[in-house]
């Protein structure tokens, strides 16, 4: 006899709609499972047998074969456990086969009691669902808040593998779960405020700029100038995701399992700060089951790479194609798979290993073939990604600052969502992702600007790359002065951070 | 000039064995003796010092080649390779050895010059000990002028070189040769604004000819040969170690030099050494002083704590010491923005980073490096990697010519 129950699996970071084909026919008792299916999927047959047999159904000492359709895309994972248990039920006609068992998909890893539990990414499995057609979906009961955001699904949470099926026979049905909002604002996000930053108003002016305009920025200076402190107050500076991009950053981290289940919409804009020794897959993601790297999980929001020159030098490569196309392709030997890594890139590192180059009043110890060799470590191609570097200097030895004078993070923060506004109702886009084509009138930008640009391009040596990279931050500088039209101050302030010619 | 060189604590004239002073070089024939001079100066361990000895025990090159091993027996120092390799251009023949060095120089672009040729640098064979056998591409005749070594460290500060910029410039248009390392850093600054000041500029390498050291600076050599300057070398092509002579290099430098200006040197910088060659050849030190909470400047401070070195307070009090004329100069006005005077004029009192500027003139961030970038762009200011902006040497002048201040 055969039943056919609807699931979905993860590739990447989105859901595919899976169906699940079970067979009981006649022969010596076993269960396959077949459809390219990963180990913890194979050892979903120990699971549902226990879980059937403790919830008080029967497993058929018949020969039960499960296939995974579509059959030629790797599964892994533990949320096929509840479809391929209620398919063995359906096949063996402990459960009729009802018209809800067809428009219901069903999500959630088995414990040996019956349990149901949630898994992660059930945000874009609930989308996947929904996009194919399937009106209704039965998850694990603290996952449904994250399903329910899906709009036109009907979510069911269920306790356990009885209840789904009782619901299924239409014996007793689950509560429909209500749609999950969007927070309002993003709430508090902690990280240190600019008002604690002495000093350092070129580097506080660089921060700014590159938050705006979601350009990447660098920093470079002695030890203990500052420099983290500063890019750590970024997380208080962002503002916060737009609707559509809260949604696409939540299926993210819903595949991830950094979701709070209570609340699965995220309003904050992301900012994550790996540590240097991060390996390369945990940076743009990979492995053996694909999973987001934190370059995803940076998606529309900020990656501080502080001590960039200390990250191995294969990891910080393969920002290059992120930097490049706001996406991270995943090579394997099934096919390609993409991610979005669209993210702002803060990087801070010291001038030279003893980090004291360049300083004035100490020495630096480092032969200068080991300096040079350190600052090759930004390779060429990440170099020519960073928009604006900014190269921090001790204050002078004498004469102290008041911190009177220091804003505070609250209003920085109110000067860049004034730019991201306007950066919206213009191009519905960040400046920091403009294309070539779009240095126009529309944009703000007339013949002087265009004119200035390629006057100080030849003057200053610079390719063309760099000139469209300054043309993109004068536009930021605009708009946070509030002004549409570019003008040459502007390029000319973009030009200052456009960093030391290699001495 | 010979006697003060004698006199100084590093002389070697008066050691037992005599020096070039004693040498009857007046009878020697130049064509005659060149090939033994090559040959002899390949041989390890014959240096200026052994050779004035070689001159002074047979009378001359030849004399010497001829007597074959037992030349090594007058030397101050006897290296283990010394014997092996004599032997070696022994069997190769003076004719020869000297034929295949010669090839290998013009190659390089350069001449052979002996201490016995016309050509050889007054100022070189006025010191004792001095190499006897140089490696010139370029003008030889440039080290006949005036020539005025500008050296220092090669991690130089914005502040050192804008100084070495400034002092090469006023010797360049002076017409005074400026005479340098071609290191990276100060000595590099020092070449760079004598040609561009359309004056001649002198490169000591502490490598051989057909391999500029450093790498980095083969254009920079190249120009100064097309702009009427020379490279120096005591180092035979294909007959030097890996390694660069920095030590025979500085000396070479001081003896060139009617004065050696040492612009920014941190505690054990060999600039130092320059300076110890040159006061034991009696030449005049001068020292840029430097701020004495800098680690750049500290050699320098000492130097002039110490009175080993005059003190530099001008580029202009510099060249009046060295007795020549200043050179003329153009200056041209530019229109300037309040904003844009009011940076520059601060800058021409101090250089400065962003951040002290803020403080010195109040501007706003953003409208202070945007004015950076427009006083860069017309060629006022300057900075190095990024930090510390200065005045260029054009609006040096300028701040001279018209006082900013109001």
């Amino acid at each position: 006899v055969l039943a056919e129950t609807l699931s979905a699996s993860i590739v990447g970071v989105d859901g595919l709609p899976v169906r699940v084909e079970v067979d009981v026919a006649f022969g010596l008792p076993a269960l396959t499972i077949v459809g390219l299916a990963g180990s913890q999927v194979l050892v979903a047959r120990e699971r549902v047998r226990s879980a059937l047999r403790n919830s008080g159904f029967e497993v058929p000492a018949r020969r039960i074969t499960i296939n995974l359709s579509p059959a030629d895309l790797p599964k892994d994972g533990t949320g096929y456990d509840l479809a391929i248990g209620v398919g063995i039920l359906a096949a063996s006609g402990q459960l009729p086969a009802t018209a809800r068992l067809g428009e219901t998909a069903l999500v959630g890893e088995l414990g040996l009691d019956g349990a149901l539990r949630p898994v992660p990414g059930t945000m874009a499995l609930a989308a996947a669902v929904h996009e194919a057609g399937v009106p209704a979906l039965i998850v694990a009961r603290p996952a449904t808040s994250e399903a329910a955001v899906v709009a036109g699904l009907r979510v069911h949470g269920a306790d356990s593998l009885g209840e789904a099926v009782s619901h299924l026979a239409g014996v007793r049905d689950l509560p429909l779960a209500a749609m999950t909002r969007l927070p309002a604002t993003r709430g508090v996000v902690g990280g240190p405020d600019l008002g604690e930053v002495e000093g350092q108003a070129l580097a506080r002016r660089g921060l700014e700029i590159a938050l705006a305009g979601r350009h990447n920025l660098a920093l470079c200076g002695p030890p203990g100038i500052g420099k983290t402190l500063l890019l750590r107050c970024a997380a208080g500076l962002l503002p916060p995701l737009e609707d559509d991009e809260a949604i696409e950053v939540s299926r993210i981290y819903s595949v991830a399992g950094l979701l709070d289940r209570r609340a699965p919409l995220l309003r904050a804009r992301p900012f994550r700060a790996p540590h240097h020794t991060i390996s390369t897959q945990a940076l743009v993601g990979g492995g053996p089951r694909v999973r987001p790297g934190e370059a995803s999980l940076a998606h529309r929001g900020v990656l501080l790479l502080d001590e960039t020159l200390q990250f191995r030098s294969d990891a910080l490569d393969a920002l290059r194609e992120p930097l490049e196309g706001g996406s991270v392709t995943i090579a394997r030997v099934e096919g390609a798979l993409t991610m979005p890594a669209r993210f702002t890139l803060l990087a801070a590192f010291n001038p030279c290993p003893c980090g004291w180059r360049g300083t004035r009043t100490r020495a630096c110890t480092c032969e200068d073939g080991t300096a040079r060799r350190y600052m090759a470590r930004l390779s060429g191609p990440l170099r020519d990604r960073i928009d604006l570097w900014v190269t921090m200097v001790q204050p002078e030895a004498l004469g102290g600052r008041e911190l009177d004078g220091v804003e505070p993070s609250a209003a920085v923060a109110s000067r860049i969502s004034g730019a991201w506004r306007s950066q919206l109702q213009r191009q519905r886009g960040a400046n920091g992702e403009l294309s070539a084509g779009s240095l126009d009138g529309d944009h703000g930008f007339g013949k002087d600007a265009i004119g200035i640009i390629a006057q100080r391009g030849r003057q200053f040596a610079l390719s063309p790359r760099r000139m469209h990279r300054t043309a993109r931050v004068a536009r930021t500088i605009a708009d946070l002065a509030g002004v549409e039209i570019v003008a040459r101050e502007h390029v000319d302030e973009a030009l200052s951070y456009r960093g030391a010619v290699a001495a | 000039m010979i006697g003060v060189g004698a006199s100084g604590p590093l002389a070697v004239a008066s050691e037992p064995g005599g020096g070039w002073a004693t040498a009857a070089l007046g009878a020697l024939d130049p064509v005659a003796e060149q090939p033994y001079w090559i040959a002899l100066s390949l041989v390890p361990g014959v240096g200026p010092v052994g050779f004035a000895r070689l001159l002074h025990r047979f009378g001359s090159g030849r004399a010497a080649w001829a007597a074959g091993r037992s030349l090594l027996t007058e030397l101050p120092r006897l290296p283990d390779d010394a014997a092996p390799a004599l032997a070696r251009l022994r069997r190769e023949g003076a004719a020869a050895v000297s034929e295949r060095v010669t090839i290998a120089t013009e190659r390089a672009g350069g001449a052979v010059i002996t201490a016995l040729d016309g050509r050889y640098p007054p100022s070189l064979a006025a010191v004792d000990p001095r190499p006897a056998v140089l490696y010139v591409a370029g003008d030889p005749a440039a080290m006949e002028a005036v020539c005025v070594a500008v050296v220092g460290t090669r991690r130089a500060t914005g502040y050192g070189r804008a100084c070495a910029a400034e002092i090469s410039d006023e010797l360049a248009r002076a017409g005074v040769t400026v005479v340098s390392g071609l290191a990276l850093g100060i000595d590099g600054e020092a070449h760079v604004a004598a040609v561009a000041a359309g004056g001649r500029s002198v490169a000591v390498l502490p490598s051989p000819l057909e391999r500029i050291y450093p790498p980095r600076h083969r254009d920079l050599a190249a120009r100064l040969v097309a702009t009427g300057g020379a490279l120096v070398s005591e180092l035979a092509p294909l007959h030097s170690p890996g390694r660069p002579d920095f030590a025979r290099r500085n000396r070479i430098i001081a003896g060139l030099a009617r004065a050696v200006v040492v612009v920014e040197a941190p505690d054990r910088s060999g600039a130092l050494l320059t300076v110890a060659a040159a006061i034991d050849y009696g030449r005049e030190v001068f020292a840029v002083p430097g701020p004495i909470d800098g680690i750049a400047s500290r050699g320098c401070n000492r130097l002039i704590a110490d009175h080993q070195a005059t003190i530099v307070t001008s580029a202009a009090g510099l060249l009046h010491r060295i007795g020549a004329e200043p050179g003329g100069r153009p200056v041209s006005v530019a229109s300037l923005s309040d904003a844009e005077g009011m940076v520059l004029n601060s800058l021409l009192q101090r250089p400065a980073s962003i951040e002290e500027l803020i403080g010195r003139t109040h501007l706003a961030t953003g409208s202070l490096a945007s004015t950076l970038t427009l006083l860069e762009s017309r060629g006022l200011a300057e900075s190095y990697g990024g930090a510390t902006f200065h005045p260029t040497l054009v609006a040096r002048r300028i701040g001279r010519a018209v006082d900013l201040k109001r």
